[in-house]
């Protein structure tokens, strides 16, 4: 038996070796973006729309002598740690974008021993450190919810409530909107991260009689909130923050998000954009697709910066911290100086079923 | 080479998790799922004691073993009352109840935002800061744990347990008390898996309760059901295929856009096979 185990593990070590070593000498000469994004799992829906923006980018780049590949996180610190380990040794290798928090946070480290730049959409305050080699390609929840509490001022609103997905965005938002609005807060509720019956939560808040309920989730559990919160009659002024502004919101909320306020991270992106995704996708594109079209943009610019300096990485870390009003998809992109972009934020309303921008 | 390292890394470390499991359920017949709660528990403590306390490393995986070790003997009394496919399901709420713990204690845990800047162990003023020299820890660490467990397993405490696995009614007309043997194994694995997670934490830098939830558990199951019950080598070899069966998967050229999904058909493909055709696991001695 003893030497059936030896043999067993030797077979896969020897295999993995081999595969690992081949991969290496298959790598062409072209410079590499590696994708690390969730292709599968509860959040693939999010992996997809990065991959949008990332293809569309790729399907301008041709010539540029930039590849992207892609490998799947699955959300998974650990799965991510191997992917970006089989790339790292690969001098090709100029980037990785991510998606987020567990594995943006679990790579920061990675992509500062590598001294390689990496983009991520995450929302954990702790990824931002001053001039490093990690960026933030969404805005920070401290810029989202100055524009979530400057619309609540807007409305007139007395009293606000939260309900909040119980995960790194949803209560990222709580902690920074309890520590931010000076107003009551009437009731805070949250619910799993795979939750699809919110009604006790609506049934709780509702007889708190709130002016305003946020709600600090994604699209999917927004439209599920709006749609519910339509059968129970609830007349609160509802608002969401950037995880909702995607094409799923309306579709699952089936009709009930109407007058919905959506605090917007994105403006309509430019007509070119728009028709290209609109004809290969068929619906509007959500913001990380932007974000992540963005980011392979802005690693080429940089690459062209930096294509014969000695120093390469540095430089590249260097040239995407100094961008000014780089021409992004929908608005001009700088960064701060700890990587974070300055995102803008538009208020947009459903209105006969559709985001109107207000 | 970063890449084969942090595979070996990992292989390790869920070796020690297989090892700790096989314990309770190889060896005891006890079907536990509570592995990643006892897992987080190190992790969690680790993470706690260097990040807010500045402790040392070595210090927190005592300290982590020591917590881990006393919450464990109290699921464990509680899950005595239980059997068979009842213990399974209070393994289950256990492992649903910590896990929500951890989700939810935000004043400890840090809740969803999870616990960032862990950092990489040192002794005598050397930080194990690289891949390799951190291979060599927790290589050293799985020497440990599997000598531990092999002690554990031929010695005649381990007899008593795999008798309890067989007929536990009938250890006990030898006046054998069942109860403390079953809680004294549930408690040692519990300990052993806080190891794991103490080395887990410590490795990432960053760690969240989705590294702990219940799939996890089930997981560390799978690598001792594969490897095969009541073996120590089993354990050991079961986390080997587990781990690097995934990594051999991506380098197999299916199409871009459905290459994450057919992976994972793929992988659970290989497992139900593997069960179909080598129901005891790859070196097993016991079946379920």
């Amino acid at each position: 038996m003893n030497k059936k185990v030896v043999w067993i593990a030797i077979g896969f070590i020897i295999i993995v070796v081999i595969l690992a070593v081949a991969n290496n000498k298959q790598s062409s000469s072209d410079k590499t973006v590696v994708a690390i994004i969730p292709l599968s799992g509860a959040t693939a829906r999010t992996g997809e729309f990065a991959k949008r923006g990332i293809d569309m980018a790729v399907a301008e780049l041709k010539g540029s002598g930039i590849k992207v590949v892609y490998e799947d996180s699955q959300l998974d610190p650990k799965t991510a740690i191997s992917e970006f380990n089989r790339y790292a040794g690969d001098k090709n290798t100029i980037a990785y974008l991510t998606v987020g928090s567990p594995v943006a946070m679990a790579l920061k480290p990675l992509a500062q021993q590598n001294r390689t730049v990496l983009m991520s959409i995450v929302s954990a305050p702790a990824y931002s450190s001053l001039n490093d080699y990690t960026f933030r390609i969404n805005g920070t929840a401290q810029i989202e919810l100055k524009n979530v509490i400057q619309q609540i001022h807007d409305i007139g609103a007395k009293s606000l409530a939260v309900l909040y997905q119980n995960d790194d965005y949803g209560k990222g938002l709580l902690n920074s909107i309890k520590a931010n609005y000076a107003g009551t807060i009437v009731d805070e509720e949250g619910f799993p991260a795979d939750a699809t019956d919110m009604r006790s939560q609506l049934t709780k808040v509702k007889s708190k009689n709130p002016d305003v309920i946020f709600i600090a989730a994604y699209s999917k559990a927004v439209g599920l909130v709006a749609r519910q919160a339509k059968d129970l009659a609830l007349r609160s002024q509802l608002i969401c923050g950037s995880a909702c502004d995607t094409p799923d919101l309306l579709s699952t909320a089936a009709g009930g998000a109407e007058g919905l306020l959506v605090i917007a991270p994105t403006p309509k992106a430019n007509t070119s954009f728009m028709s290209a995704h609109n004809a290969a996708y068929k619906e509007d594109p959500s913001y990380v697709t932007t974000r992540m079209y963005d980011s392979v943009n802005l690693i080429v610019q940089a690459d062209k910066v930096c294509g014969t300096n000695a120093d390469y990485k540095s430089c590249m870390k260097d040239t995407i911290h100094a961008v000014k009003d780089f021409p992004g998809v929908a608005f001009p992109v700088n960064f701060d100086q700890n990587g974070d972009l300055q995102d803008q934020f538009i208020v947009k309303k459903v209105v006969n079923g559709a985001l109107q921008i207000q | 080479m970063e890449y084969l390292i942090h595979l070996a890394i990992l292989v390790s470390i869920y070796a020690i998790l297989g090892l700790s499991l096989n314990l309770v359920v190889g060896y005891t017949g006890l079907l536990s799922v509570t592995q990643a709660a006892f897992y987080g528990m190190g992790a969690y403590a680790t993470a706690i004691l260097l990040t807010s306390f500045g402790m040392n490393f070595f210090l927190s995986i005592v300290i982590g073993m020591i917590i881990t070790g006393v919450i464990s003997l109290a699921i464990g009394f509680v899950l005595s009352k239980f059997k068979d496919d009842y213990y399974a399901l209070g393994a289950f709420g256990f492992n649903i109840i910590i896990y929500s713990i951890f989700l939810n204690w935000q004043g400890l845990t840090r809740g969803p935002l999870g616990i960032p800047g862990i950092a990489r162990p040192s002794l005598f003023g050397y930080v194990f800061s690289d891949n390799l020299s951190f291979l060599v820890l927790t290589v050293v660490a799985l020497a440990l744990v599997y000598c531990v467990c092999h002690y554990i397993t031929s010695s005649s405490f381990g007899r008593v347990l795999k008798a309890i696995r067989e007929d536990e009614e009938a250890i006990g007309v030898f006046g054998y008390r069942t109860l403390w043997y079953k809680l004294a194994i549930f408690v040692v694995g519990a300990m052993l898996a806080s190891v794991a997670g103490s080395f887990f934490a410590s490795y990432i830098t960053f760690i969240d309760p989705s590294s702990f939830a219940l799939m996890e558990s089930i997981f560390i199951l799978a690598i001792i059901i594969l490897g095969g019950l009541a073996s120590n080598k089993g354990a050991v070899l079961g986390a080997v295929c587990l781990i690097l069966l995934p990594e051999i998967l991506r380098f197999v050229g299916f199409p871009d856009d459905i290459a994450a999904q057919m992976r994972q058909v793929t992988y659970g493909v290989i497992l139900i096979l593997l069960m179909l055709f080598r129901p005891q696991g790859l070196v097993g001695e016991y079946r379920l």
